[in-house]
């Protein structure tokens, strides 16, 4: 049995050996740029490492204690309990509020008959996807600076960045403002992908038009609704670095910082040095995250029969 | 809605079949969802402008603002005093548009390395019996789900003598695993007998993979590309963790302009140009997007297709 495998994996390597010079700089790439730093996780158990003294990291490395005391400083800390459960906090939030959204917008997008107006919205809501979180936030500081629009329209003098309590809203408000058009995408193709038939028949049966929604349209795209779901609750630990680290300020870091900003606060941020903590939050970030994705895709694959990979 | 009421004239001579359904209509109620429709329609389309318009209207906006004179007031939609000021103080300051030199150094680099280090391994893992063919996937999965993060990441890079580079911000983004598996898919939808008879007539495979499939792939190539520019144009946390403050001469435009809002403007210094920062800031923000706004009309010809074949095969 074994013989047999050697012998067919050898007569696929002489027949394609030829082939392996193109995955070759892939592969390169990706162990020079994902999996030596794997291996960089064990920055994780060492106490005190110094990279300033030692100049070369591996020596600085090597130097260091073992330890697994900034594990145990994950548990046991305050503020890093409370920046784990601002990450939560905002992708639950994140989650509730914005992930029906979508489905609605691709409902009245694909209602609207108009070829002309449905391909316009579409340009129009899809476009903030591609500009960068330092773009947005730069005009919502903008819109809603103290002296600046919104404030003049409505006659408040509200600190919008500035505010801890509003702060989380604020995320999840921009994070629609820049992502609900574009998630509608994936349900647009799915609508349009049903059969016409049954909205005729619907309609002879003398259905309204809130009537073949819910019981042709939604029903229809269920299977897509509920794979983006698990998906996405695959991603509840990342709660958005990019968007929240042009956000955030010291006086909303109560309420605002997550695993992502803090982890790069005290290592190459405002409170740079503490290699072997940060390394430990990340990691534990890491593997909490892994473990989500590889459980809801498997959800998701039982679910519907289709998964991300 | 002309066309709409006319499918529902033509629908009602069949108004026997109707009756078979469980909820058989009467004719009142009939009349009642023609109502209902017409007035469902005229909502959605009157939602649909008010989404368009928030989305468009920051943007209005922010252009408003550019184009503005400092007086105290609020800008809403219209300018104030209308100047080039903001703008000309943006195309004559050096540092911004260094920094719009290196995105698009940066951009364009990385676009064309990624792309063809993706291609060529999307080439050969088509192959079905490529050696380790799963394995090799494996390898490239687990870099999509999991990553050492940044300390790991920031050391690796001093390593290998590329902190404070402008390779720092191009590497690390090369091995784009999403897109691999795209190219794949469409590289293993190709019917294999053009490639075969290629084979047959001697040709290596180099040849057939850029005579052959980089041609008939450039579909899925232009789609990927555009995506991987945006990607790269906008990103500033490469930046922000492989390069200090002593090489801004490195800086893409993404984190020139953030750190460019956080900075504050002098009241002692020049006067003009410290009420018109705050303009300025939005000029520089909208010459930033130009290039996404010149490509936006290929990604959006292109992005509903890349969606659903990214989805169609698990």
């Amino acid at each position: 049995m074994k013989d047999a495998f050697d012998k067919t994996l050898k007569a696929k390597w002489k027949k394609n050996k030829s082939l392996v010079p193109f995955v070759l700089p892939a592969i390169v790439f990706g162990v020079l740029f994902s999996y030596l730093p794997m291996v960089g996780l064990l920055i994780a158990f060492k106490d005190n490492i110094n990279f300033i003294r030692y100049d070369n990291p591996i020596q600085a490395f090597l130097a260091a204690d073992w330890t697994v005391k900034h594990f145990q400083k994950i548990f046991s800390d305050p503020e890093i309990l409370k920046y784990i459960a601002n990450t939560l906090i905002i992708s639950v939030l994140k989650i509730v509020i914005l992930f029906p959204l979508p489905v609605v917008l691709a409902v009245m997008i694909t209602e609207a008959q108009n070829r002309g107006f449905s391909k316009a919205t579409q340009m129009a809501v899809f476009l903030p996807h591609f500009l960068s979180w330092v773009v947005i936030t730069g005009i919502f500081k903008s819109i809603l600076a103290l002296d600046g629009p919104v404030n003049r329209l409505f006659g408040t003098e509200i600190f919008w960045f500035g505010e801890d309590k509003l702060f989380r809203w604020l995320v999840v408000f921009m994070s629609g403002w820049k992502e609900i058009g574009y998630s509608s995408i994936v349900y647009v193709s799915a609508i349009l992908a049903i059969d016409p038939n049954l909205y005729e028949a619907a309609k002879l049966d003398g259905a309204g038009k809130f009537r073949q929604i819910w019981s042709i349209t939604i029903p229809s795209i269920l299977p897509t609704i509920i794979t983006m779901l698990i998906i996405r609750v695959g991603y509840l630990m990342d709660a958005g670095f990019d968007q929240i680290y042009t956000m955030i300020s010291s006086t909303t870091r109560n309420s605002g910082e997550i695993i992502g900003t803090y982890v790069y606060r005290i290592s190459l941020g405002e409170n740079a040095g503490q290699y072997g903590l940060s390394t430990a939050v990340g990691l534990f970030n890491g593997v909490v995250a892994l473990l989500l994705i590889l459980i809801t895709n498997k959800i998701a694959k039982k679910a519907t029969g289709t998964g991300i990979y | 809605m002309e066309e709409i009421m006319k499918t529902e004239e033509m629908v009602a001579p069949e108004e026997p079949i109707a009756e078979k359904a469980l909820t058989p209509p009467t004719a009142p109620k009939k009349t009642m969802h023609i109502h209902e429709n017409r007035v469902f329609h005229i909502v959605n389309y009157i939602l649909l402008t008010l989404i368009v318009l928030l989305c468009l209207v920051p943007f209005v906006n922010i252009i408003a603002k550019a184009l503005s004179t400092y007086t105290g007031k609020a800008v809403f939609l219209l300018p104030h005093e209308i100047t080039w000021y903001n703008f000309s103080y943006v195309f004559t300051n050096w540092p911004y548009f260094r920094s719009f030199l290196v995105s698009a150094g940066v951009t364009l680099c990385g676009t064309a390395l990624s792309v063809g280090v993706m291609f060529a391994a999307a080439y050969a893992l088509s192959k079905q019996d490529f050696p380790l063919r799963k394995g090799v996937m494996v390898f490239f999965i687990i870099i999509m789900l999991f990553s050492g993060g940044i300390v790991p990441n920031f050391f690796v890079m001093k390593m290998l003598g590329l902190l404070n580079t402008p390779l720092a911000l191009v590497f690390p983004s090369v091995v784009q695993v999403y897109n691999l598996i795209l190219l794949k898919n469409y590289v293993e939808g190709v019917p294999r007998e053009i490639e075969e008879s290629a084979h047959i007539d001697g040709a290596t495979n180099l040849q057939v993979m850029v005579k052959i499939l980089i041609p008939v792939s450039l579909p899925a190539i232009a789609s990927v590309a555009l995506f991987t520019a945006v990607t790269y144009w906008n990103n500033y946390f490469n930046a922000l963790i492989y390069l200090s403050p002593s090489s801004e001469q490195f800086y893409p435009l993404a984190l020139f302009i953030n750190n460019y809002i956080n900075s504050a403007a002098n009241e002692l210094g020049d006067l003009t140009y410290y009420h018109q920062k705050s303009f300025i800031e939005m000029a520089m923000i909208i010459v930033s997007i130009i290039p996404i706004l010149a490509v936006y009309p290929f990604v959006a010809k292109f992005f509903v297709r890349g969606v659903t074949v990214g989805s169609v095969k698990g």
